[in-house]
C-alpha cells in the first residue's frame, strides 16, 4: 500500500513538471521557436482532452454496467474526423478567417454579432460544463481517497460517506493558479496558449500510457492473454442486441455533436489550431487515440466483475484492480493518469469559458454600465484580463461548489451525457449558420432558449433527484400535477429512456423553432452580409465585403482604443501594417472602410466580435450598411457560379471557332499557292505560243527574199498557234466563269443519251484516225435529268477525246456504258490505257494536271479540260469521279440526279 | 471500405482533390451505416473468434478500417501548401466542394 504523504509528493512533483512543461512552452513560443509545438502531433494531442476522467475511469464504469454501449462515445467523434472535410473544416476556416475565440463567439458572429445570443451561448456553456468540472473534482478527490487507502475499504472503489472537500478545494485551486499563469498571460490577438497546449499535449500521453499498462497488466498478469479475456465476461455484456437500439444511435450523435460543440473542443480545434493542414493529420490519428484508448477498456471491466469484491464500484476499477494484484506502481501511474485527464479538461474548459465570460458577460455589461468609459481612457486591456481571472476562479468555484452539493449520488456517465445533451442545443444554429444563408439571430435564440429550456426540465433539473426546481413529485405526477408534463414523459411519451426522451424533444423542438422563425423574420443587414461571409467563407473574401459597410473615423478616434485593446505595441504593428499595405510610409493608414474593417477583426480576435462591433461603433460614425453593396455580394456568390459557368463555354466556343479558323487559313494557304502554281502555268502555257509566233513574225518580217513556201509555212504555223492561244484563253476564261459560278445556267430536262450518242459521233473521227476502238455497252434509255445539253456534251467530248488522246495501249479502245439507278444516272467511260497513278488521283480534276503519260504524249495540251468538266458536273449538282482499282486503264465517272 | 480505394501505386500519383472529396464522404456514409442498427444486430451472436466475441470484433475492426481509409484519404485531401491560414481570396487554389465548377 502506498503512503498518502508518498502519492502527494508525486502528485505534486507531477504537477511541478506540468508547470515546468507549460512555462517553457510560452517562453520557447514567445521567442518564435515554436517547432513541435505547432506539429499536427501537438494538435491532435491536445484535442484528446476530450478524453476526460470520465473516459479514464467512466469508461470501465459504463461498459461494466451498459456492455458495449461505452463505445459510442468515441465512435461519434471518430465518424465526424473521418468526415471532416464536410463540417470541421469549414469551421477551422471560419474561425481564421474571422479570429474567432470561441464557440459562443462564432455563433454570435455569424448571427449579425449579436450580443444576446453570445451571452446565451456563453449560459448554456457555463451550465453544461459546471456539473462536468464538479465531475473531474470528484474522480481526483475519489482516486486519491482510494489509492492512498483512507476510505476504510479501499478496493470497493466507493467514495468515502463524508469526503474530504479540503482535498477538491486546493485541486480546484491549484487548477486556477495553473489556467491564470498560462491561461490569461496576455490578451494575445490571435487568443493561442501554446503553453497550455505542450502541458496537455503532455497530459495527453500520460493517460494514454497509464491506461494501456493497465490494460496490459490485466489482460497478460490477471486474464489469460488477449484469448482469454472474455471467458470471465457474464453474456450481458455482449451478447445483448438491447444495446443496438435507439440509445445507441442518440448517444452516438450526442458524442459526435459534443465533439463540435463543447466549448473546450472548441477551443482546442479551432481557436487553438495553427495550421488548417493540421487538421488532416487529426483527421485520422484522433480516431486513433480514442481506438487505442477504449482498447483497455473492456478487459479492465472483465477482470473487475470477476475478481474485485462483489459492489464494488466500477469507475474505480481501472485504479482497483492493480492495487487488488499488488501492482502498486501501477496503480500509481494510473493514478496519474486520471489525474492528467481531469486537470486537462477543466483548465482547457476554464480558459476557454472565462473568455466567454470576459468577452461576452462582463464587458458588454462593463460597456453597458459605463464602467469601460471609452473617452476617458480607461485601460481596457487590463479590465480584459481580470475579468478573465475572475472568471476562471468563479468557473472553478461553481464547478467545488456543485460537487460540494452533488455529494457523493451518481456515477459518472450520467452527468457527463446529461452535460453533452446540453451542450448539443447549440448544434443546431451552429450547422445551420454554416450551410444555411437564411438562417438568424432570432431564430437561433428561440432555438437555443427553447431547447435549452426542454433539456433543463426534462433532464438536467430531474437529475439533482429533488433538491432542485424540480422536486420527485413533479418528475411522478407532472409540472402543476399534470400529468402531461412530467419530465421524464412529456405529453405522453413513456417507456423511452430519459436521455432519449430529453433529447429527441430538445433537439425537436430547438430545430423546429430555429427553422420556422427564421423563415419568418427578415434579416437584419449585418445579419445578412455575416451569413454570406460565413456559407461562402471559401469563395467570398473579406475585401470584397469592406464596401458594404460604410461608416468613418480618424486615426485619432481608432488608435487609442487600439491601444486600450490590443497594448500599445501591438496597435503600433497592426497600423504599419495596415500603412504599408496601402503603400505608405510610418504607421498613419488612411481610414478607410477596409481598415476599420480589418481592425475590427484584429480587435475581435480579443474581446470577441459582439464587443468590438460595439466598441468601433462608438468610435466611427455614420455606420451604414448598404443595401446595394450587400446584395451585390450575396449575389456575388451566385454570379460567380453562373459566370464560371459562362465562361467555360465560352472558351469552348472559342476552341472550336479557332479550329475553324485554322482550318480555313490552311485551305486560304492552299488556295493560294495554287492561284500562284495558275498564274505560272497560265503564262508558261501562253509564252510557248507566243515565242514561236513572235520568232515566226520576226523572220517574215526581217527575210524580205524569203521563198513563198517558206512564208506560208510560217503563217500557217502562226495561225495555228494563234488559234491554240485563243483556245487556252477561251478555257481559262470558260473555267473562271464556272468557278465563279456567277451567271446562272439555263436548265431543262433533257436525254443525256442525245447528248451521249452526238458527243460519240463528234469524236468518231478521231478515234479512227488514231485507231482507238469506241464500243457502247449497256445503255440507260429514257432517263431524263436537270441539265443544259451542250454543256454535258462537252463533257462527254473532254472525257472520250482524253480517253482517245492517251491510250498508248497496241489495241486501244474505249467501253461506255451508261444506266440508270434509282435515283440517279450514271456513265462510265473505261479505256484500256496506263491508267491515273495513284499519286495523281487526288490532283486530276485540278487546273493544268496533267498525267504522267498525257505529259508524255501531248506536251501542249493546257491541262484544262478535266478542271471544266469537273465544275461543269458540279454546276450540275452532279460529280466527275475517278472510279479507282477498275483494271488497267482509267475510269471515269459522270453521274447525275434523275429529273 | 470505399468501392474503388485507390491501390498504393495510384496514391503516389497527383491527388484528384474530387475524387478523394467523393471517397471521404462515402467512407463517412459508409462507417454510419455499418455502426448503427440494423446493421450491428447482425453481428451479436455467440460466435467467438480468438475467444473474442463476434460483435467486439466487428466494431474494433470497422472502426479500425475507418482509421485506415482516413489515413489514405488524409494527404489527398490536403490543402495545397500555400492554402491560406488567415484570409482567404476568391482566387484560392483550394478546391472546396461547393467550388463553381472549373
Amino acid at each position: 500500500m502506498l503512503s498518502a504523504d508518498f502519492v502527494l509528493f508525486i502528485a505534486l512533483l507531477y504537477v511541478a513538471v506540468l508547470f515546468a512543461v507549460a512555462f517553457l512552452g510560452d517562453r520557447r513560443a514567445r521567442s518564435g521557436r515554436l517547432g513541435l509545438l505547432q506539429s499536427p502531433l501537438v494538435y491532435t494531442l491536445s484535442i484528446s482532452i476530450y478524453c476526460t476522467s470520465w473516459t479514464f475511469y467512466g469508461a470501465v464504469g459504463s461498459a461494466a454496467r451498459n456492455g458495449l454501449e461505452f463505445l459510442t462515445i468515441y465512435l461519434g467523434p471518430t465518424l465526424v474526423f473521418v468526415g471532416w472535410w464536410m463540417l470541421l473544416r469549414k469551421l477551422v476556416r471560419i474561425g481564421h478567417t474571422h479570429g474567432i475565440t470561441s464557440i459562443a463567439d462564432m455563433i454570435s458572429s455569424r448571427y449579425g454579432k449579436s450580443a444576446t445570443l453570445a451571452a446565451v451561448v456563453t449560459v448554456i456553456a457555463v451550465i453544461t460544463t459546471t456539473p462536468y468540472i464538479a465531475l473531474q473534482l470528484k474522480a481526483v478527490t475519489t482516486s486519491f481517497d482510494v489509492i492512498d487507502s483512507a476510505s476504510p475499504d479501499p478496493l470497493s472503489g466507493l467514495p468515502r460517506a463524508f469526503p474530504d472537500y479540503t482535498l477538491g478545494f486546493w485541486i480546484a485551486f491549484g487548477m486556477a493558479v495553473f489556467a491564470i499563469l498560462f491561461g490569461t498571460r496576455t490578451i494575445d490577438a490571435k487568443e493561442r496558449h501554446h503553453g497550455v497546449v505542450a502541458a496537455i499535449a503532455l497530459e495527453a500521453i500520460v493517460k494514454l500510457v497509464a491506461l494501456l499498462a493497465v490494460g496490459t497488466l490485466v489482460v497478460f498478469g490477471i486474464l489469460d492473454g488477449p484469448g482469454g479475456i472474455f471467458t470471465f465476461a457474464p453474456p450481458a455484456l455482449t451478447q445483448t442486441p438491447d444495446v443496438f437500439g435507439p440509445r445507441w444511435v442518440t448517444l452516438t450523435f450526442l458524442a459526435a455533436a459534443a465533439i463540435v460543440c463543447l466549448p473546450r473542443e472548441f477551443q482546442v480545434m479551432v481557436v487553438e489550431n495553427f495550421d488548417e493542414r493540421h487538421l488532416t493529420t487529426a483527421s485520422w490519428m484522433f480516431p486513433l487515440y480514442l481506438f487505442l484508448i477504449t482498447l483497455s477498456v473492456l478487459p479492465i471491466a472483465i477482470a473487475g466483475l470477476a475478481f474485485l469484491p462483489r459492489g464494488s464500484n466500477p469507475d474505480m476499477f481501472v485504479l482497483t484492480l492493480p492495487m487488488w494484484s499488488g501492482h502498486d506502481h501501477l496503480a500509481l501511474l494510473a493514478f496519474l493518469g486520471g489525474f492528467s485527464s481531469a486537470t486537462s479538461m477543466v483548465i482547457v474548459a476554464c480558459i476557454a469559458l472565462s473568455t466567454m465570460l470576459s468577452n461576452h458577460i462582463i464587458v458588454p455589461a462593463a460597456l453597458r454600465l459605463g464602467l469601460i468609459d471609452l473617452p476617458a481612457g480607461g485601460e481596457i486591456r487590463r479590465f480584459l484580463l481580470a475579468s478573465r481571472r475572475v472568471g476562471i476562479c468563479l468557473i472553478l468555484l461553481l464547478g467545488f461548489l456543485y460537487y460540494r452539493l452533488s455529494g457523493s449520488s451518481d456515477d459518472l456517465a450520467s452527468i457527463g451525457l446529461i452535460a453533452f445533451a446540453g451542450v448539443a442545443q447549440v448544434l443546431p444554429s451552429l450547422v445551420g449558420g454554416l450551410f444555411w444563408r437564411r438562417a438568424n439571430a432570432a431564430g437561433a435564440l428561440a432555438g437555443l432558449v427553447g431547447g435549452a429550456l426542454l433539456w433543463a426540465f426534462t433532464l438536467f433539473l430531474p437529475s439533482f433527484a429533488g433538491g432542485f426546481v424540480v422536486s420527485p413529485r413533479v418528475v411522478a405526477e407532472g409540472l402543476f400535477g399534470f400529468g402531461l408534463l412530467r419530465p421524464y414523459a412529456l405529453l405522453g411519451f413513456t417507456g423511452i429512456d430519459p436521455l432519449v426522451h430529453s433529447l429527441c424533444w430538445s433537439l425537436a423542438v430547438n430545430t423546429l423553432l430555429f427553422v420556422f422563425v427564421s423563415l419568418a423574420r427578415e434579416q437584419r443587414p449585418l445579419e445578412r452580409l455575416q451569413s454570406t461571409l460565413f456559407v461562402d467563407v471559401f469563395r467570398a473574401s473579406a475585401e470584397t465585403t469592406s464596401g458594404v459597410l460604410r461608416r468613418q473615423a480618424t486615426v485619432r478616434d481608432l488608435r487609442p482604443l487600439a491601444v486600450r485593446i490590443l497594448g500599445s505595441q501591438a496597435t503600433h504593428e497592426t497600423f504599419r501594417a495596415a500603412a504599408r499595405a496601402q503603400g505608405l510610409r510610418g504607421d498613419v493608414p488612411i481610414v478607410d472602410g477596409a481598415f476599420i474593417t480589418q481592425l475590427e477583426r484584429t480587435l475581435a480576435g480579443s474581446v470577441g466580435a459582439a464587443s468590438a462591433h460595439a466598441l468601433i461603433s462608438q468610435a466611427v460614425s455614420g455606420e451604414t450598411i448598404s443595401q446595394d453593396e450587400l446584395m451585390r455580394i450575396a449575389d456575388e456568390t451566385q454570379q460567380v457560379r453562373e459566370y464560371s459557368r459562362q465562361l467555360e463555354q465560352k472558351s469552348r466556343e472559342i476552341e472550336a471557332a479557332a479550329r475553324k479558323l485554322s482550318e480555313a487559313n490552311e485551305r486560304l494557304t492552299r488556295l493560294d499557292a495554287e492561284k500562284d502554281d495558275f498564274l505560272s502555268q497560265v503564262s508558261h502555257e501562253v509564252r510557248t505560243p507566243m515565242t514561236s509566233i513572235r520568232s515566226f513574225a520576226e523572220i517574215l518580217l526581217d527575210e524580205r527574199d524569203l521563198a513563198p513556201d517558206h512564208a506560208a509555212r510560217y503563217l500557217r504555223i502562226i495561225h495555228d498557234e494563234s488559234v491554240r492561244l485563243t483556245r487556252l484563253l477561251e478555257s481559262t476564261l470558260d473555267l473562271s466563269v464556272l468557278e465563279r459560278g456567277e451567271a446562272p445556267w439555263q436548265t431543262s430536262p433533257v436525254d443525256p443519251e442525245i447528248a451521249l450518242d452526238s458527243s460519240i459521233r463528234t469524236c468518231s473521227g478521231m478515234a479512227a484516225s488514231m485507231g482507238v476502238r469506241v464500243l457502247c455497252g449497256e445503255r440507260a434509255t429514257g432517263v431524263r435529268v436537270l441539265a443544259n445539253s451542250d454543256r454535258l456534251a462537252q463533257v462527254f467530248i473532254n472525257l472520250i477525246a482524253n480517253a482517245v488522246k492517251y491510250n498508248t495501249s497496241d489495241a486501244p479502245q474505249l467501253v461506255i456504258t451508261s444506266r440508270a439507278r434509282d435515283t440517279r444516272y450514271e456513265v462510265l467511260f473505261e479505256d484500256n490505257g496506263p491508267g491515273i497513278r495513284p499519286d495523281e488521283r487526288e490532283r486530276i480534276f485540278a487546273k493544268f494536271a496533267r498525267g504522267a503519260a498525257e505529259a508524255r504524249r501531248d506536251p501542249a495540251g493546257a491541262g484544262l479540260g478535266l478542271a471544266i468538266s469537273w465544275q461543269i458536273m458540279r454546276r450540275f449538282g452532279g460529280s466527275l469521279t475517278l472510279l479507282a482499282d477498275r483494271g488497267p486503264g482509267a475510269c471515269f465517272c459522270v453521274s447525275l440526279a434523275r429529273a | 471500405m470505399p468501392p474503388d480505394r485507390p491501390s498504393e501505386h495510384e496514391a503516389e500519383r497527383a491527388p484528384d482533390p474530387g475524387r478523394a472529396r467523393d471517397l471521404a464522404r462515402i467512407v463517412t456514409l459508409l462507417g454510419i451505416v455499418l455502426l448503427m442498427p440494423p446493421a450491428v444486430t447482425l453481428f451479436v451472436t455467440d460466435v467467438r473468434i480468438g475467444g473474442i466475441p463476434l460483435i467486439v470484433a466487428y466494431l474494433f475492426a470497422v472502426w479500425l478500417a475507418l482509421i485506415g481509409c482516413a489515413r489514405l484519404l488524409a494527404h489527398r485531401l490536403e490543402p495545397p501548401p500555400d492554402a491560406p491560414r488567415a484570409s482567404v481570396t476568391p482566387a484560392s487554389t483550394d478546391a472546396s466542394d461547393d467550388s463553381p465548377p472549373r
